[in-house]
């Protein structure tokens, strides 16, 4: 332990971390009230939404789901990389996972708590949305367990159960740090968060041999949630979801769309909070060469469904994806091809793959064909179904894209205050990773003092 | 409104215990309250939740056929035919199933109108007395306007203005939709003044000249029976049709033959000269009139006329071949869309052909009493307009007809009404005609009233009322009884105290029983006059080159005049599937070349009138035709006395506006998936197919297996399932915007499929309701059991489960489930209609058909009741009941015996979708198509 006439010296990184719990500057505040004010116009519209009656999306006969599951999917493929990436970087003891794993999990979290809403909202009836639980009851009515729905709830719920453990429990050693680094009421707020963890040899020890359990986890729970959710699909028959790449397209797409949503916040966080010392160039690059990988998994599922589809002898199917690339919503067609497989190829470039604001564009091109993508498939299907007598259109209406958007403002309200209220860069694992011992020698001494 | 006492409850329950009883003999007079209010202790006779069943006679339109009203509770819920009737046969079309909408319409009068202000009945009635007795003070005279009314109320017009000291001839009869020329031809080829009967149930082999029997033709439900049962007959006959637009009829023609509006007098010349040289000596027509008939068609060789107008010389060949081939023959027309200026000439031509062929006197006959709208001498237009401009008319009472809705077309009677110093009005709506006129005195609706129709020669359907009045009204018999009684001018007239009891004293209780008095009348002999041939005059149709518009009619708007009923424009148009508003269709190839997409509106202009309509690209017509729906086009009307259809050259613009079309049409074939499938009419039999590869026990080992069979051979896409199953089931109304949103709620959608090409155009009608599928895929996907298997094969649907996920819908094939987007309203008073036996669904709910499960348990409950298993046949859904082809037949999949099980082993018969393995429980039985048509 290194000390100093003034009192001992604290490792930059704490520094750096604890500047970003510190008061926020005008960016911050405008950030939060943007996306509070997003929240607020999308929770009036869904008020108004649940008063009047669905008839207020521009959801029809035939095309009874449009964007407000579309977002769900979304959201659901966003909190995909999280968890699965950071848990995969700890067993591969990667040196990314110290610098993104944090703000990774948060993602996820976060996003399951707004993909978690859609479904919801989405009810014709959504005050009654606990008859999807199985709680016991007098009449003795259960949830039809044959239904995908039924399963995405169990998959939802234990996905979301054990990310948000795996995030906490990723935290104790940091709040460890920060009650005894902090001042005033967040002092003891951080000491009852760290659960009495002191940072004992004994305690790592447990703490080293639990950790790996949740991580180990972790990464199937991830794989079968979104296979699940492709099955609300999958499990149909209709033309265009029913097929058997759905849970394998399913969780590439998560993957693809979860890396991109990583890298944003990450490209935000990292010139916002000065962080470029953690997160660094080289993490960026590769992410970006993950990002590129995945987004031609994508194309080649793209193309293996166009293929199956003309070649499986259903007219249905087969009209239905030249419907696709030709019909009323061809532009929604070729945007996703344009945002998941072109505009990524951008990044073969090695200069492209280390130049910030690329990486943002690209990421952000991504994330909107990701959204398009979902949008294409759950709409064109319903659209262009079995009975072309009852073939249908559906735009979104405003007070959708309202519900929409106040669920991006959400993601984006509670992620500001996780990073806000939770160290984003996990301290000790930064310490574990420059100077293991010293790290926890430290840790333990810190508590100790 | 008095206040209540004891007495006014106990007659209410005298009322509902008269009527049940099927005497009714207090029940329905006006000395007794008039308001509903719920049975505390219910009358005798009636148990709480078992409906009765009155039958009267429907007076939506000029047909009259006989009706069967359901009462539950003292309220009508639900019409049906009168089996015992001989036009409906327990039938009833889209209109006629309506009528319960009109009689709980918040549009109704609940009380009279002085000068637009409500007042009391004792005022008004004093009114009107005082009103027409000023009339006859200054020696005026007083007219009555009229619907058609040849029953005892149009006696008592008649003896009323008898008994005023007037003429019994001061009545305009106004009956907008009477296609005139039939009877102005007759009286010149036969010199009779009088409509004809088509005995299209008589016949063998049937060409329609235009005429749309199952849309507008006097009796449109018998002649759909009759065509349904011509074609499926053993030794089947045929049904050809020629005209200018591929309508509902014309598609379910055995063959459908395109011909140029104005060609009808050239093609049906050259069709009698065919005739005439394929059988040169017809029988019963003496050598006179034959040697007529040649001179008449001797200019018109076929080889001449072909090019001309557009039917090829073999075509007419094979026509005539057809014609004399089978017999009895009949050809019917010339319909609305076939008739213009010369439509009397084509007529006079019609019937001549009809004489060749022997047709007359046996499938076309007149008789001695005039199916004329009015037995009677009557005024024109013209006379009426000139007595009002002379002065000389005090008073006009006009009733039960709205002759300002088409002000713009009958120009002379609206100047009259607007002119005539004293105007009165009994009607029940607060239409054109009402708000003109001093004094409103609102009628009851038909089903409220007495009355008589006679609607054919020899059927004499008698009107009885089946619950008391909803609104402070009085029949409109009681008001004339009692201005007549005021000015002490009864001579004549009934003396009991109401009209009601009048007729019921008239009348026998077997009588009113069975619904009326049904005989066969003897037609009359008729022989051409001398004039028969020299009238019809050659003269051109004075059409030029250059597109021409036709006005189509369809039953859902008549003449466009009636009360826009929400539930008859809620369903669908058979060809287009447009609810709600008007259209103009286009074919394809002018579309084509003219860049024009469905929903462009497009100004059609005819002389100095116009009218904006929508496209719909349809090869329902040729590309020189454009076609409006009749009741959408009345803009383009004035100055014609009569609704012919054709209405000549039009000018065509576009306004540059696009529409979004309330249709629920998709696609306007079945883009090559053969889910309409048509086989050849001489095999009868589908293809053979493997049976599908299951891992399923394909039996369903239930004790029932209710199954419905679809006869698309039968579909006219006539919409009167739709309407029955939307009055039986409370299905929502939603409305022209709702509906162009994709959120109509229709249980039923008939789904009509083009074949053929833009020129000759072929359409099936595939009524689609659930499938009730035995491996349903929406009872796997909802999460909340809210849609599951019942032990008879039904595939429920559990209202207050159902969350709305919408899932169920996604993964239905066949798009039959429709979601509750909002809380749809039942305006008052017309939740008192809803039937008390079906849910009324909240928003956020998923609803389908389901087979009437209502109809099935009751019937289920009455066999278990009287010890015997359901009967088959004795349960028959809303739709099925309505249905006046038979296209609809349900009963018990598993009972080998049962009808439906037979049609489902049919050649023709087919699952939609059965590659799915969703097992549906609707058989449809291909459409049958002649080898080359």
């Amino acid at each position: 332990m290194s000390t100093s006439p003034t009192g001992p010296v604290h490792p930059p990184i704490e520094k750096d971390i604890l500047a970003t719990l510190g008061m926020p500057g005008w960016r911050y505040w405008l950030l939060l009230a943007l996306s509070v004010a997003l929240v607020a116009w999308g929770g009036w519209n869904f008020a108004h939404m649940m008063q009047t009656g669905m008839g207020v999306t521009g959801l029809n006969s035939p095309v009874m789901w449009g964007s407000l599951i579309t977002t769900f999917v979304f959201f659901i493929g966003i909190s995909h990389s999280g968890t699965l990436v950071s848990a995969i970087l700890y067993f591969t003891r990667s040196p990314l996972r110290a610098s993104i794993g944090r703000s990774a999990e948060a993602m996820t979290v976060i996003a399951i708590m707004t993909a978690g809403l859609y479904p919801v909202i989405h009810l014709g009836r959504n005050w009654l949305f606990f008859w999807l639980l199985p709680y016991p009851n007098q009449r003795e009515l259960w949830p039809n367990f044959h239904s995908p729905l039924v399963w995405d709830v169990f998959a939802i719920t234990s996905y979301v159960t054990t990310s948000a453990l795996f995030l906490y429990m990723g935290m104790l050693p940091d709040f460890t740090l920060l009650a005894k680094r902090l001042t005033g009421f967040r002092r003891p707020l951080y000491r009852i968060l760290s659960l009495g963890f002191s940072g004992t040899d004994s305690e790592w020890n447990l703490f080293e041999r639990a950790y790996p359990l949740f991580a180990g986890v972790a990464i199937p729970l991830a794989v079968s949630v979104h296979s699940v959710v492709s099955w609300d699909f999958a499990m149909t028959l209709m033309p265009g979801w029913h097929s058997t790449i759905f849970a394998p397209y399913f969780v590439a797409g998560a993957i693809f769309s979860g890396l991109a949503m990583a890298i944003i916040l990450l490209g935000f966080m990292r010139g916002g909070y000065k962080l470029q010392a953690y997160i660094r160039m080289e993490h960026f690059d590769m992410l970006a060469k993950l990002l590129l990988a995945m987004s031609v998994v994508m194309s080649v599922v793209y193309v293996t469904e166009f293929f199956l589809a003309i070649y499986r002898g259903s007219i249905a199917e087969r009209d239905l994806f030249i419907w696709r690339a030709t019909g009323r919503y061809a532009l929604v067609y070729w945007g996703v091809i344009l945002c998941n497989c072109l505009i990524p190829l951008l990044l073969f470039g090695n200069k492209m793959r280390r130049n910030i604001p690329v990486l943002v564009f690209v990421s952000i091109a991504v994330t909107i064909g990701m959204w398009l993508e979902r949008f294409m498939f759950i709409v064109t299907t319903l659209a262009h179904n079995y009975a072309p007598f009852s073939w249908g259109f559906y735009q979104p209406t405003v007070p959708e894209a309202a519900i929409c958007l106040g669920g991006l403002g959400w993601f984006f309200m509670l992620f500001l205050l996780f990073i806000k209220v939770f160290p984003c860069v996990s301290v000790s694992e930064t310490l574990q990773g420059e100077e293991p011992a010293h790290g926890d020698a430290d840790a333990a001494e810190a508590h100790h003092a | 409104m008095t206040k209540p006492n004891p007495l006014t409850r106990r007659g209410f329950l005298s009322i509902t215990a008269g009527t049940s009883a099927g005497v009714g003999l207090l029940g329905c007079s006006d000395v007794l309250p008039r308001f509903i209010r719920p049975q505390v202790i219910a009358a005798d006779d009636i148990t709480s939740g078992v409906a009765s069943f009155y039958k009267t006679v429907c007076r939506e339109c000029a047909a009259g056929c006989g009706l069967m009203a359901r009462v539950r509770e003292g309220r009508a819920v639900k019409v049906e035919g009168n089996p015992d009737h001989p036009l409906s046969l327990g039938a009833l079309c889209v209109r006629g199933q309506a009528a319960i909408e009109g009689l709980y319409s918040p549009s109704r009068l609940h009380q009279p109108l002085i000068k637009g202000k409500t007042a009391s009945w004792s005022e008004a009635q004093t009114a009107f007395g005082q009103g027409i007795g000023a009339a006859l003070q200054a020696g005026k005279q007083v007219v009555v306007v009229t619907r058609p009314e040849r029953g005892v109320v149009g006696d008592l017009l008649r003896n009323w203005l008898t008994a005023l000291g007037q003429s019994p001839d001061q009545v305009l009869v106004y009956d907008a939709a009477e296609p005139t020329w039939l009877r102005e031809a007759a009286q010149a080829t036969f010199g009779v003044n009088s409509q004809p009967t088509w005995r299209v149930d008589q016949a063998k082999t049937v060409l329609s000249l235009g005429a749309d029997l199952v849309e507008d033709w006097d009796t449109p439900v018998a002649h759909a029976r009759a065509l349904a049962q011509l074609r499926s007959a053993q030794g089947r006959g045929r049904f050809l049709y020629v005209g200018p637009r591929l309508s509902a009829t014309a598609a379910t023609a055995d063959a459908y033959h395109p011909l140029h509006p104005g060609a009808e007098l050239p093609f049906v010349l050259a069709l009698l000269h065919e005739v005439l040289t394929q059988q040169p000596h017809p029988a019963g027509v003496d050598d006179a009139a034959l040697a007529q008939l040649k001179t008449l068609a001797a200019a018109h060789d076929p080889a001449l006329v072909a090019g001309r107008i557009g039917i090829a010389a073999k075509t007419l060949t094979d026509l005539a071949h057809e014609l004399l081939q089978t017999g009895p023959a009949l050809v019917v027309g010339p319909g609305r869309v076939a008739a213009g200026e010369d439509a009397v000439a084509v007529s006079q031509a019609v019937y001549l052909l009809n004489l060749a062929l022997g047709a007359v006197g046996n499938t076309l006959v007149f008789h001695e009493v005039p199916a004329a709208p009015w037995a009677g001498p009557s005024l024109t237009q013209a006379e009426l307009a000139a007595r009002v401009q002379a002065g000389k008319v005090g008073a006009i009472v006009v009733h039960q007809c709205n002759p300002l809705g088409l002000a713009t077309v009958f120009a002379p009677l609206a100047d009259a009404l607007h002119k005539v110093p004293w105007l009165a009005v009994l009607g029940h709506q607060g239409d054109e005609t009402a708000q003109m006129a001093q004094l409103v005195l609102p009628d009851h609706h038909f089903l409220e009233s007495w009355g008589e129709v006679d609607s054919q020669p020899g059927i004499h359907g008698l009107q009885q009322p089946v619950m008391t009045p909803l609104h402070d009204t009085r029949a409109a018999a009681d008001v004339l009884l009692g201005a007549a009684r005021q000015l002490t001018k009864t001579t004549g007239l009934p003396e009991e105290e109401t009209f009601a009891l009048y007729q019921r004293n008239r009348l026998t209780d077997a009588d009113v029983e069975r619904g009326g008095v049904f005989t066969v009348a003897t037609p009359r002999a008729v022989t051409l006059t001398p004039t028969a041939v020299s009238g019809i005059s050659l003269k051109e149709s004075g059409l030029a080159a250059g597109p021409v518009l036709i006005a189509t009619p369809s039953l859902r708007y008549l003449d466009g005049m009636q009360r826009q009923s929400p539930l008859v424009s809620e369903v669908p148009d058979a060809l287009t599937a447009i609810a709600w508003s008007g259209w103009v269709e286009v074919n394809p190839e002018t579309a084509a070349t003219q860049g024009l997409v469905q929903g462009d509106e497009l100004r059609l202009k005819i002389g100095n009138q116009a009218v904006n309509l929508p496209v719909f690209v349809t090869p329902t017509v040729a590309p020189d035709v454009l076609a409006v729906p009749l009741g959408h086009a009345t803009a383009l009307l004035q100055g014609r006395q009569h609704l012919r259809g054709r209405l000549g050259n039009v000018q065509v613009a576009r306004t540059g506006q696009r529409i979004n079309l309330p249709s629920n049409s998709g696609s306007l074939d079945d883009q090559g998936r053969d889910l309409a499938k048509q086989v050849d009419a001489k095999h009868d039999q589908l293809p053979e197919h493997e049976p599908l590869a299951t891992i399923q026990d394909p039996e369903d080992k239930t004790k029932h297996r209710w199954a419905l069979a679809v006869d698309l051979d039968k579909c006219n896409g006539c919409g009167a399932c739709v309407a029955a199953c939307h009055v039986e089931n409370n299905v929502p109304i939603v409305g022209a915007d709702q509906f162009s949103r994709g959120r109509d709620m229709s249980w039923i959608r008939i789904q009509r499929y083009m074949s053929g090409t833009a020129l000759a155009p072929k359409a099936v009608f595939v009524p689609s309701m659930c499938q009730q599928c035995g491996s349903a895929p929406c009872e796997t996907v909802c999460p909340a059991y809210a849609t599951y298997h019942t032990a008879d094969g039904l595939n429920a649907q559990i209202y207050n489960r159902c969350i709305g996920t919408r899932y169920c819908s996604n993964n239905c094939p066949y798009v039959a489930r429709r979601f509750n987007w909002f809380q749809w309203p039942h305006p008052e008073p017309s939740h008192l209609g809803l039937n008390p036996d079906v849910t009324v669904r909240e928003r956020g709910v998923m609803e389908k058909c389901t087979f009437c499960v209502q109809r099935i348990r009751d019937v289920e409950e009455r066999a278990r009741l009287r010890g015997e298993p359901v009967r088959d046949g004795e349960i028959v859904p809303a739709c099925g009941q309505t249905c006046a082809t038979g296209a609809l037949v349900f009963g018990d999949a598993n009972d080998p015996k049962s009808q439906v099980s037979q049609l489902m082993r049919s050649g023709r018969a087919y699952k939609m979708l059965e590659e799915l393995g969703t097992r549906p429980g609707v058989t449809y039985l291909a459409r049958r198509r002649k080898e080359n048509a």
